[in-house]
């Protein structure tokens, strides 16, 4: 009994504190809702400015990404521009061979006719009058030659001092992009204190490129590092010299006297121009473009450039 | 116009060129002499005859302008003219610095060839004039005893008698007289035509 009474003594406070505690428990609870709420405000706010803040961030970024691609832009005109004045470069060399190897037959076909047509002297008109023919026909192509030459007569180049180190870091930055898509380490080494050279700015440039991207290409089907050197360097008292140097499959000794001609390449889909244009280049600069085999691996180009020897 | 002892030496690696040249050159009675490589125009015999060279550019061995020099270093006097392919104008104003005749390019009709040809060997007729007259002078100074010589490098440098005399410690008879074998042995009427004599040999200098 006792034991019921106890309970039952026992189990009516705990029914009253019950009853307390559910309305206790409410209020707490009611505060709890509200700091949780509170607390969901806050962070709500905190988000929002997050949010803000990431909007702002992300147009920034999306700024950065248009200034960014300015850039690239500019540098792929860039490249374009020096693209174009290679190609235009190269057909102009290209047409001028053909004008030259098209010229030696007109110039034999022109004297053996006139030569022809003397010996005949006042004998045998109508042989006489087709060897007019001929040589009127071969004038006619005389012409259609020197309008092409006129056409391409080349640009003087624009002879200024200028500064070996800006000029290889200029052209470096445009071929950055195949160098890495190629996994070329670049490499450049110029020393301090080189004086200013004379000379055209594109076409040296021109010059640079095609040496890079010639080593590029002997570096294509190589197992091991790609590395290229670009270096400049005081040569003696009148030159500097500028070396592009790869651990590429290097030039075939049987090949070297040939690499300067026209039409000589080794590439599939080569004109072979570049070296040839590249050499006339340099020696319009007065200066001498050479190639050597490295003797571990690849191959090193090398050119010297009159030191600007005016203005000072 | 007797052209049978004119030469005109052709260096072009065409060969088709050459005869052809060869060819019209004849038509219009120039003897010729064709070389596809200018170290066979080097190696070949040049007679002491006017002549000139019609020279390519472009060849398999050393290109035009390095013969061009090449003749001027072995004093080798024959009129060049340049015949090119190629329309360049730096190599023109190169190789007629360097005294070229004319400067061609291919193809040329004849009377162009033809004029520079007659311009280059009038041109040759003078130098070998010129150089027969100095080889006339140097043989004559070989003439010369040692005292003779000296007394007319005195003359030469414009030194009166009375001064090589006393510079040489003779008396003005003795040089007098020397001064008189030089002249009749140097074929000089006049003091001034010793002088030009001399300056011709380039003994004024010395």
């Amino acid at each position: 009994m006792t034991n019921i009474k106890q309970s039952k003594l026992k189990r009516k406070p705990r029914i009253l504190k019950g009853k307390r505690t559910r309305s206790g428990e409410r209020v707490r609870l009611e505060g709890l809702v509200q700091r949780q709420a509170d607390k969901l405000k806050i962070k709500n706010r905190q988000l929002r400015s997050g949010i803000k803040k990431q909007i702002k961030s992300e147009k920034q970024i999306h700024i950065d990404a248009i200034s960014i691609r300015k850039k690239d832009l500019e540098i792929i005109k860039q490249r374009e521009e020096l693209l174009h004045v290679t190609r235009v470069g190269k057909l102009a060399e290209f047409v001028s061979s053909l004008a030259h190897e098209i010229s030696q037959p007109l110039t034999a076909i022109l004297s053996y006719s006139q030569a022809a047509e003397r010996m005949l002297a006042d004998r045998e008109p109508k042989i006489r009058e087709i060897l007019r023919y001929i040589i009127d026909d071969d004038q006619r192509a005389t012409a259609v030659i020197q309008r092409l030459r006129a056409l391409l007569k080349k640009n003087a180049p624009e002879m200024k001092p200028i500064d070996v180190g800006v000029l290889i870091s200029d052209t470096i930055v445009l071929i950055l992009t195949d160098a890495i898509i190629r996994s070329v380490l670049l490499k450049l080494k110029i020393d301090r204190d080189l004086p200013l050279v004379r000379g055209d700015r594109i076409q040296l440039q021109q010059v640079l490129l095609n040496l890079i991207s010639n080593s590029f290409d002997a570096m294509n089907s190589i197992s091991g590092p790609r590395e290229i050197l670009v270096s400049a360097s005081r040569k003696d008292k009148d030159n500097v010299i500028v070396n592009v140097s790869d651990s590429g499959c290097g030039i075939p000794a049987q090949s070297i006297p040939k690499l300067f001609t026209h039409f000589f390449t080794s590439k599939p889909d080569g004109l072979g121009m570049g070296l040839s244009i590249s050499r006339s280049i340099i020696e319009a600069h007065g200066g001498r473009l050479e190639i050597e085999n490295n003797s571990k691996r690849g191959a090193t180009f090398y050119f010297t450039i009159p030191i600007n020897k005016r203005d000072l | 116009m007797n052209r049978r002892r004119d030469t005109v030496y052709i260096v072009d690696d065409d060969i088709s060129v050459c005869r052809a040249l060869s060819l019209l050159l004849k038509s219009h009675g120039f003897k010729s002499q064709t070389f596809m490589r200018a170290s066979d125009f080097l190696a070949c015999k040049h007679p002491k005859s006017s002549s000139c060279l019609v020279l390519d550019i472009r060849l398999p061995d050393i290109d035009g302008l390095a013969l061009q020099d090449a003749m001027a270093a072995r004093k080798l006097t024959i009129p060049i003219i340049f015949i090119t392919g190629h329309g360049d104008i730096p190599m023109t104003v190169r190789a007629m610095k360097a005294g070229a005749i004319d400067f061609l390019p291919k193809p040329f009709t004849e009377k162009k060839l033809l004029d520079a040809i007659n311009r280059a060997i009038e041109k040759n007729k003078t130098q070998n004039k010129e150089e027969a007259e100095i080889a006339r002078i140097q043989r004559r100074i070989k003439t010369l005893s040692p005292r003779e010589l000296e007394v007319f490098c005195f003359v030469a440098k414009g030194m009166l008698s009375k001064q090589i005399a006393f510079k040489r410690g003779t008396s003005l008879q003795t040089i007098k007289v020397h001064r008189g074998r030089v002249m009749q042995k140097m074929h000089a009427k006049t003091v001034t035509e010793l002088i030009h004599f001399a300056e011709k040999a380039g003994i004024t200098t010395t």
